[in-house]
């Protein structure tokens, strides 16, 4: 899974591609862990990913409590499939969330 | 000019010679001391085997044998034998061959049997060493003296050179020689150090014979060319070293790789095996046995489990809370492997044991959730479905956090009941559930199941869905047929499960594949 960054000044965007499987959560992660700190504002554009598994999540679960102390945490560009399991999770409710 | 050359080739011979002391010396210690063994016989040793020493000895030697050879042969007294043998020119020629000769077999023998004496062979090795370069340096020197003045060089100056050089390959023996050498023996693999008799082997008769045309012929040109031969030899002794040593390195390496993927095959087993054990836990912590309450023939109940290679953390439950209310559960952790697995224990055990004490389902859940908040430090979640269903009347109350909505059968058509949902387990504390109803009439089957069956995946990444699962479970009329002891709940769970394995064809199962089917068979009919 390719995941990519963009930074401007304390805003952070982070853009995943393909598949959020069980095996690329954890670089989804990582790309998130590595330049998540300071940032107050963080979006999360899942336009590319149309599937989400749980342990993606569960990257969301977590990165959202990290950007609850730090600033503002949105996901933007949701896709029919992927805005179903936030739906269902619960997770909808719980974050912003913007359909595609 | 002539005297300038001179001068500077008695100062290039003694910095040589001093320069080559000192390298043996030098080298010895990396090797000796790296074995731990005392200084003082480090100095002894050094001094005994100082190739030159041993050059002077063997020299001597063969002097002293060719001359009582020649004694015994022409019947003249040792002593004149041995004066004809330094002076004449008869044997100069054989001296020096059989002294050469001599020189080698005794550099052999010498490194051998040092090593045994100290029990340090690499210290061998590097005597070998030392006395093979010195072989070939001391053959390098000039053949004659002939001093013809055919050619515009002086004799001197290419001695000069010859000695120039000579110091920059003992430097090179020792940088790329020696050194990788002791550190090779550092790693205490096993040298085979007879790999080092190849260059002279190789080398040498090579040399005699060129020597001995030169020396036959004896002009200046044939001797300029002999020395030049002699030089090359020098460098490319030290690069058949160093292509032996890289030889060695090589070795080492495969055999390096080889224990190391041997490692991490026994690294991985046993991970195999922790994950194995894991998983007998998980599937024995499960209900099996159908149907689990055979007097009540108020319900058909079955549910099934099956993990995918990693541990997973799908798990359901059903409990008899009172006569006449059956709760059942379906539920999905996002952890996996062991960490996954004993927190879906946990999760299992903190909601049986709060409905079992009599609360709602959406109590349960609200305070459940809160239990499994605390010291969640790996930030798992679950997902869960609860419903409790009353025996008389067919009416489910239920709670649903954050799981896939469950799909409802009546008359032979399938319907998900998306109702609201709720947040997950774990996931944030605080959270209060809501309960919802659904009536279910005589006949009506709820069917409970995680992502994993929804989620299968094929070879082309294509996913079972939400459709297909609805179009299998809408039987219409064709009803399976009832199992022995399960009615058709049993057989609704194995079609699932068999179209499942259809569709994924071979791919490989990514996520345990969990369901759980209860069916309402109406109020218990009294006899």
């Amino acid at each position: 899974m390719t995941v990519t960054t963009l930074k401007e000044g304390t805003k952070l965007t982070v853009t995943p591609e393909g598949k959020m499987t069980t095996s690329a959560a954890p670089d989804f992660e990582k790309a998130i862990k590595e330049n998540i700190s300071g940032m107050t504002g963080l979006v999360l554009d899942l336009g590319k990913v149309d599937y989400m598994a749980s342990a993606g999540l569960r990257v969301l679960l977590s990165t959202a409590k990290v950007m609850h102390k730090q600033g503002s945490f949105k996901i933007i560009n949701v896709t029919e499939p992927v805005m179903d399991v936030l739906t269902f999770t619960g997770m909808a409710d719980i974050m912003d969330v913007e359909k595609a | 000019m002539e005297k300038l050359f001179d001068i500077l080739y008695t100062i290039t011979f003694n910095i040589f010679t001093i320069l080559y002391i000192v390298m043996f010396f030098v080298s010895i210690k990396k090797c000796f001391l790296r074995e731990k063994k005392n200084r003082v016989k480090l100095f002894f040793l050094t001094f005994v085997t100082n190739p030159i020493m041993v050059f002077i000895v063997t020299f001597v030697t063969a002097m002293i044998s060719c001359g009582l050879i020649w004694a015994l042969i022409s019947g003249n007294t040792m002593s004149q034998g041995i004066n004809e043998a330094i002076y004449g020119d008869t044997f100069s020629l054989q001296i020096t061959m059989v002294g050469g000769m001599m020189f080698i077999a005794l550099s052999i023998l010498f490194s051998h049997l040092i090593g045994r004496w100290l029990k340090a062979p690499n210290v061998s090795m590097v005597t070998f060493i030392y006395l093979m370069f010195s072989v070939i340096y001391g053959l390098s020197g000039s053949s004659s003296d002939d001093s013809s003045s055919a050619v515009p060089i002086p004799s001197s100056g290419f001695n000069l050179m010859s000695n120039i050089c000579s110091i920059a390959a003992i430097c090179l023996l020792y940088r790329y020689v020696i050194r990788p050498l002791s550190a090779l023996t550092d790693k205490e693999r096993a040298i085979n150090w007879k790999l080092f008799l190849i260059p002279p082997i190789l080398f040498l008769p090579i040399y005699y014979t060129f020597d001995y045309c030169t020396f036959t012929f004896g002009s200046y040109a044939a001797n300029l060319v002999s020395q030049l031969f002699s030089l090359l030899v020098v460098f490319l002794f030290i690069w058949a070293f160093c292509v032996i040593i890289r030889n060695i390195n090589a070795t080492n390496a495969a055999i390096e790789a080889k224990d190391l993927a041997a490692e991490m095959a026994r690294a991985e087993a046993r991970i195999e095996a922790d994950l194995s054990i894991a998983k007998s836990i998980q599937t024995s912590a499960l209900p099996r046995v159908f149907p689990p309450f055979p007097d009540k023939t108020e319900f058909e109940l079955f549910a099934s489990m099956n993990a995918a290679k990693e541990v997973g953390g799908d798990f359901y439950d059903f409990y008899l809370l009172n006569d006449s209310t059956l709760g059942f559960l379906i539920a999905d952790v996002s952890g996996k492997s062991i960490p996954g697995a004993m927190f879906m224990m946990t999760a299992k055990t903190v909601i049986k044991s709060l409905a079992e004490s009599g609360l709602s389902p959406a109590q349960v859940f609200t305070q459940a959730n809160n239990k499994l908040c605390e010291g969640n430090e790996a930030e798992m979640f679950v997902t869960a479905w609860l419903g409790y269903l009353d025996l008389k009347t067919g009416l489910v109350r239920a709670a649903n956090a954050g799981h896939n909505p469950p799909v409802l059968i009546h008359n032979g058509k399938a319907e998900y009941l998306k109702l609201r949902p709720g947040f997950v387990l774990a996931g944030m504390e605080g959270i209060k559930y809501k309960e919802q109803e659904i009536r279910l009439e005589k006949g009506d089957m709820l069917y409970l199941y995680t992502d994993g069956v929804t989620e299968a995946m094929n070879n082309s990444e294509d996913l079972y869905g939400e459709e297909r699962l609805k179009e299998l479970l809408s039987f219409g009329d064709e009803v399976p047929e009832p199992s022995e002891k399960n009615g058709i709940a049993e057989p609704v769970c194995e079609k699932v499960l068999v179209d499942v394995s259809e569709f994924t064809d071979g791919a490989e199962q990514s996520d345990d594949i969990t369901m759980l089917c209860v069916r309402y068979m109406g109020e218990k009919q009294d006899q």
